[in-house]
This record gives structure tokens, sequence and C-alpha cells, in this order.
């Protein structure tokens, strides 16, 4: 446990105060460590004892932290009285005292009351000082008070301080800073409950505050509370690390070649292995799962992106027989015996040639538009669409759309009849025929001589050419995918063409099938200009044989070629820079749902810029929902200003070629080998070594940044 | 009224065999005595070939000394079915619609 009260009083400064409050050095400590309070602040009503504060300090070294304070009365901006607490590095103690003496000098605490401009000055001359605020409880400053010091100090800078943990834990969900202290009354009742537990170890004020700038919620509530997970990581040389891992950032760095991947790989397997949905991102594999992107199912049917279009099977060009002419011979026959029999000449039935008979198709076309417009003609009907048309249009509409009904009836019912009466004549004469050829032993005569047939059969192929190869003169279509963002101007799409066979046509549009289709394209065009050679059937036998040979037997959608390729903008074609790549896939990465995100040197490649700007937003995203980053990197942006919850340094042993693994974060400057708990190094120093190039080079850019 | 181009035709009678005989391009004959499926389809086809660039009518010339012969019955037939075939594909909607 390591627990934080912010609130304590030692004194009882003002005479309405309880005695009660006055502790001893030793009551304070054993108080504080029974608590397991390990960072207290003492906040003395509108006084600063400086003396009693180097003697608590003294006493308490490396058992309790003691941050310097006081409790001070406000006349708020709108009149109010209400109290802040100020707090500031123990090292800047004696600035306190002097600060604070300029208002509070010979005045009783009880008479002490400074403006909020007072305050706001008094903040100033301490560096990094802390303001905590009373807050939905009595003493409470105005809203316009609280936003005139929020205006001025810097967020992290600024808590509020509410009556009761319940309260501390609304507050912290709606993402505002909180801390509630003991403002202990009674030394032997210290409310050890209610003291909140830091979500870190820390070391001094320094991390308190890089704390809250990491994060609004420095202490756990139940709801923002991180988890950790225990993991064991299969090292190179066959030991096992064990390392504990947080809801937060989870950094490994250190020197080339120190085994960073394998072990955030490891950690990442670990938990794979556990059940949780890992997320992995790899640099050197941009490229590879960029090109994913661009990949085509060339087994899907894209018909669907031209509408309107049946995907007719070429399998209609198999078996392709012309229709057999009228023998010579049935007229020869049937002229021989003409007068042989008179009364079969009195029926005139048997010298009728058979009528042309419509194509069934037809009056099954016309009655489904027939049928279309009733649809729409009921429908309407029934419907008044008062809120768009009057009564007398609604009237009118009626009777125009109930005209074309009639008419397209009255046309399907004439086709209808047209076709079922040539059937029917057809089939009187030769009826007749077949009969007095039966009755008189004579030949009928010929319905017709089978050119017309003979045409009509391989027309139907003709025509079916014709179709194809309109449809294969549609325009190609385009669809667009958004991949991600190359700055706030700049996206990236796929562009996937469909288009059919044409000069343009490239090989990736058809991997497996372009050669054999340019050929059945050619033949098809061949079969359409001999029509009516003698070569035709062999021609169409041909065309059918090519399209068997195509795998799934070709149709019109074998035709359609698909290629894929970036598109900045949706316009013209882009092709990313590996940078760009690798840009885009950590972006995809971190977008995805998942619980773990394993990211190995997502710096590699990329800005500074990109990072903080695009990176450090969704990684900030990603932890705020207590999800697990671990991260091998060797930038320092990353490294540090994440603030991690583990940093892990790798290191090979010089003398043994060992891997070696500290543990610590940027809270506690100690890291420790995880396999030698007396192994230490320094965090800072060895992230200014590691990451900055060592702290002549970080100062060198600095004086040449003109910063330091 | 579209113009029609005159196809005459003759029966002849040539080696033992009745022809009828086209004035067209080739001067085809098509063979009335020995009946073969494909010698009919070649010259349906020849004639399609021709059709299919302009309206034509195919007029049937008797010869005198082949008048009483049933070959010349045969033809007369033949042509007269030719023709109104002929008529057919070339008033069926599909022909107008793609010519």
């Amino acid at each position: 446990m390591f627990k934080i009260d912010l609130h304590c009083h030692t004194k009882a400064t003002k005479t309405d105060e309880p005695m009660s409050r006055n502790v001893t050095k030793t009551t304070f400590l054993s108080t504080l460590e029974d608590a397991e309070v390990k960072i207290a602040a003492i906040t003395n009503h509108n006084e600063f004892d400086i003396f009693q504060f180097i003697e608590f300090e003294e006493y308490c070294r490396d058992k309790v932290y003691i941050i310097p304070g006081v409790e001070l009365d406000i006349k708020g901006d709108e009149g109010e009285n209400g109290h802040v607490l100020l707090l500031c590095d123990p090292a800047n103690k004696s600035d306190l005292n002097s600060q604070l003496q300029i208002y509070t000098n010979g005045i009783a605490a009880d008479y002490v009351s400074l403006s909020t401009e007072q305050l706001l000055k008094l903040y100033q001359h301490l560096d990094k000082a802390i303001i905590i605020a009373h807050y939905m409880k009595s003493k409470e400053l105005s809203q316009k008070t609280l936003d005139h010091i929020s205006n001025i100090i810097p967020a992290y800078l600024f808590f509020k301080e509410p009556s009761s943990f319940k309260s501390l834990g609304i507050l912290l969900g709606h993402g505002y800073r909180g801390i509630i202290g003991s403002d202990v009354q009674d030394w032997s009742k210290y409310p050890s409950e209610k003291i909140p537990q830091l979500k870190l170890e820390i070391d001094n004020y320094n991390q308190l505050i890089l704390l809250s700038k990491k994060d609004c919620n420095v202490v756990d509530t139940l709801l923002n509370k991180k988890t950790s997970k225990t993991i064991s990581v299969a090292l190179p040389n066959g030991e096992i690390d064990t390392v504990k891992v947080y809801s937060d950032v989870n950094i490994v760095f250190g020197g080339k070649a120190t085994g960073k991947s394998i072990y955030i790989n490891g950690i990442g397997d670990g938990f794979i292995s556990s059940g949780y949905k890992v997320e992995k991102y790899n640099p050197d594999k941009a490229d590879e799962n960029m090109n994913n992107y661009l990949k085509v199912d060339f087994t899907k049917n894209y018909i669907n992106k031209f509408e309107g279009i049946n995907d007719l099977s070429f399998s209609v060009f198999s078996g392709f027989a012309d229709q057999q002419p009228t023998l010579i011979t049935s007229y020869y026959n049937f002229l021989l015996h003409i007068s042989d029999n008179t009364n079969r000449q009195k029926i005139r039935a048997n010298f009728m040639l058979d009528l042309v008979e419509a194509d069934s198709s037809i009056y099954v076309q016309l009655y489904n538009t027939y049928s279309k417009i009733k649809e729409f003609y009921d429908f309407f009907s029934i419907n008044s669409f008062n809120n768009y048309i009057t009564k007398q249009e609604h009237t009118t509409m009626i009777t125009i759309i109930g005209k074309i009904k009639t008419a397209s009836f009255t046309e399907s019912k004439i086709s209808y009849i047209n076709f079922w009466s040539c059937k029917l004549v057809n089939n009187y004469i030769r009826s007749i025929k077949n009969a007095t050829s039966q009755c008189t032993l004579t030949t009928q005569r010929p319905g017709h001589c089978g050119l017309r047939m003979f045409w009509l059969t391989r027309y139907k192929i003709f025509l079916t050419i014709f179709n194809i190869e309109k449809t294969m003169s549609l325009k190609s279509k385009e669809d667009f995918l958004p991949v991600g963002y190359l700055g706030s101007d700049k996206s990236l799409y796929t562009k996937t063409q469909f288009r059919f066979l044409c000069s343009k046509s490239e090989k990736e549009e058809y991997p497996r099938t372009l050669t054999k289709l340019i050929q059945i394209k050619s033949k098809m065009e061949t079969v359409k200009k001999q029509i009516f050679s003698t070569d035709f059937p062999t021609q169409i036998n041909e065309l059918a044989e090519l399209s068997i040979a195509v795998p799934n037997y070709v149709s019109v959608s074998s035709f359609i070629g698909v290629k894929k390729d970036f598109t900045l903008n949706k316009r013209d074609t882009y092709i990313p820079s590996s940078g760009e790549s690798k840009m885009f896939m950590l972006m995809d990465c971190l977008n995805k749902t998942a619980d773990v995100y394993v990211l190995d040197e997502p710096e590699k490649s990329m800005s500074s810029n990109f990072v903080i700007h695009d990176i450090f937003p969704l990684i900030q995203k990603i932890i705020s929902s207590n999800k697990f980053v671990i991260m091998a990197t060797h930038s320092a942006n990353l490294a540090v200003l994440l603030l991690p919850y583990v940093s892990i340094y790798k290191k090979r042993d010089a003398m043994n070629g060992n891997y070696l693994s500290y543990l610590g974060n940027p809270f506690l400057d100690n890291m420790t080998n995880i396999k030698d708990a007396i192994d230490t190094v320094k965090y800072k120093e060895t992230c200014m070594t590691e990451l900055e190039g060592g702290r002549d080079a970080f100062l060198e850019r600095g004086e040449t940044y003109n910063v330091i | 009224m579209s113009f029609k181009k005159e196809i005459n035709a003759t029966l002849v009678f040539e080696n033992n065999q009745y022809f009828i005989s086209f004035d067209l391009s080739e001067n085809k004959k098509l063979n009335l005595s020995t009946d073969n499926p494909d010698e009919i389809k070649e010259f349906f086809t020849f004639l399609l070939n021709d059709f299919s660039n302009e309206n034509f009518d195919i007029v049937y010339n008797e010869t005198e000394d082949l008048k009483l012969s049933l070959f010349n019955e045969v033809a007369k037939l033949y042509i007269e079915d030719l023709k109104k075939e002929l008529n057919d594909i070339f008033t069926d909607p599909d022909f107008q619609k793609y010519h």
C-alpha cells in the first residue's frame, strides 16, 4: 500500500480548532506508518511553521515523505470565503515561509484572508506549487474563483478536494484532478480508511507532479484502478523473467541486440495464452502488411458492381448444331404424288406453309411490364400522398397510369394471342398434312425449306455475343475504402477498379486467366463475324472448348478484371513510401480493438512530430481504457514522455553475454535487476544515455535549440 | 419501298443431274438430284451472306426444254418457299433491330 495524505494538520492554529489537532512528531509518524501513508503534507491553517516542519521532516526521513504546505482562507472573486491548500517542493520550504510571511506576518490565523490575486502571486513565487481547493463541501470557493485560478495555473498542478471518497470517485470519473486528505481533527482517531492510495509508488514531490501530468487520476478509485498481469518471458538463453505489467504503457528500452523485440513478443504471447486479444505492430512487416490491403479475392464474383447485368454462362455456346434444312426429296416426293389422290387436293391445308411463330419471351416480357405498371397503379390508388400532391393531381395521375395499364395489358394480350394462334395454326396444318398423308399414302407438302430456322439458330448466337460485347463495353467502376491519414489533408484510400477485358487490361487484373480470356474474346469476335460462314459450327465449338478450359467455366463476370491501388484523397494512384506504410500500419494496429497492444519500435522511420501529435494521443486513449501497451523503443519521446507505469531496461552483460532486465519507472529513480535486487541502475541516467545519446548530447541539443 | 435486287434462278440439267442455278456472284448452283443437307446449308449460308447486305427477290425463269420435268415443279415450289422465308427473315424484328 502506498497511501498519500495531502491534508494534515499538526497544530490548532485557529481558536475554533480542536486541540486534538496538535501532534508530536512521534505520534505523527507512528500514526501515518500504521495507516501505511508514505507521503503526507502538513497544511495548518494560515501558518507555515518552518521549524516544526524541519523537525518532522528530519524525524520522518526515509519513512514518510513530508511535503510543506498551508491551508489558506481565501476571499474569492465573488466575495465568498473559501479554503485552499497550497503545497510546494520541500526544497522550496524557505520560499514558502518567507512569501507567506508577506501576507500573514503579525496577523493571527483567525484573521488571515488572501484575495485570489494574492494567492496566485504566492503561487508564482513558488516553483511548481500545487493548489488544492475545497470542492463540493463547506468553504468551497465560487466557480468563478475556481475558473480564475485554473486559467492561471497548469491543470496538473490544480486539484479539487471533495468531502468523501465517493465524491472523489465521481470527480475522477469525470476527468477532473482530485485528491482527498484526512483533514485530521484528532490524531487519536486518524481516518486511515479515507486516505487514498497512489496509483504508483513515487519518491518525491517532482514525481508526484509527473504522475499528475501523466494522468489526471493520481489515486486509485474503484473505477480507475489499474490492473496488472504477471507474465513469464522466456529469454534467448533459456532463462525465464517474471515481470508484472500494468494496464498502461509498459516500455522496454536498451541498446541494439539486447533482446527487446523477443521480450515484448514474449509478453504478448503470455497474454495470448491467457486468452487476451493482442494486436502486434512490427515495422519490419509493415510493407508486407500494407500490401495485404491490395490483395484481391479472385474467387469472388464481382458482377454486382455493374447494375442490371446478367452473369450469362458461356455454356450457351456448348453443343451448338445447325438447324437441319428440309431435304429436296421432300419436295420431289410431294410433287410426285400430288395428283394421285383428288380428295387430297380438296383440302387446302395440305398446301399451306408454316406460319412464322413469334418468340414466347416477347409476350412474357410484355406481361411482366404490365404487371409492374399494375402493381404501381394499385399501390398509388390506395395511398393518397396528400403530403405531396393535391386530390385533383392524385386523380389525374390515377387516370393516366390507368390508361397506360390498359394499353399495356392490351398489347401483352395481343402478343399472347398472336403467339398461340400461330402455334395452333401450325399444329393444325401439320396435323391435317399428317392425316392426309396417312389416309392417302401420299407425301405431305413440306411446311418450309428450313432457311428461316437455319438463320434463327445462328442469329441467336449472334445476338448473345452482341449482348455480351455490349456488356463488356461498359465503363469501369471504382470503389474507395479508407486506409488512414497522412496528416490532416491527406487521406489514403484503396481504390478497387472493376473493368471488363479491354486493350488496357493488365495481367494483375486476371492473374491466371488473362491469356485465355483474350483468346475467348477474340474467338467471340470471329464467331460473330462468321455467323453465316460454313465454318461457323467449327468456330462456335472452338469457342465452347476455350470457355471450358477456364476454371469454373467462363461467364460474363469472368471478364471483370479487378485491380487495387492506393490513392491519396481518392485521386491519383499513390505508392506510399516505406515510412508512410509504417505510419498507416501503426495507426491501423492502434485503431483496432484489443486488450493488449505490442508495439516494436513504433517510432521507426517516423518523424518525431508524427509520434507526438498522432501516435501519442492514440496511445493515451488506449491506456485511458485500462488496456495494456507493451512497447520496445529507442525514442525518448515515447519512453519518457508517455510516463510509463513500467520501464524495463534491457542490457547485455559484457562479461558473460547474459541478457539483463532492469525494472522501474519514471516515478522512482531506481531500476532493479529482475534477477538480482542488489543490482540497480538510475532511471534518469540510463534514459539519458540510452535514449538521448548521453547527458552531453542532450544538453548540447538544448543549447543548439536555445532552450537551456 | 426499298429497292429489291432481282436474282434470277434457272433449272439446268448437267451430267445427268438437275440444278437450280442462281446468277449470284459465284453463279451458285443447288443440286436437286443428290440430296445433301450440308450442300443445302452451304447454299443457305451463301444466300444469307448476300442477304445480310441487301434485300433481294428471286425470280425463277422456266426453260422451254425442261418445262415438263418434275424437277421444274420442284424448283418452282422450292424457290417459292425460299422467297417466303427470306421475306420472313427480312421482316423479323430482331433482324430489323440489328441490321
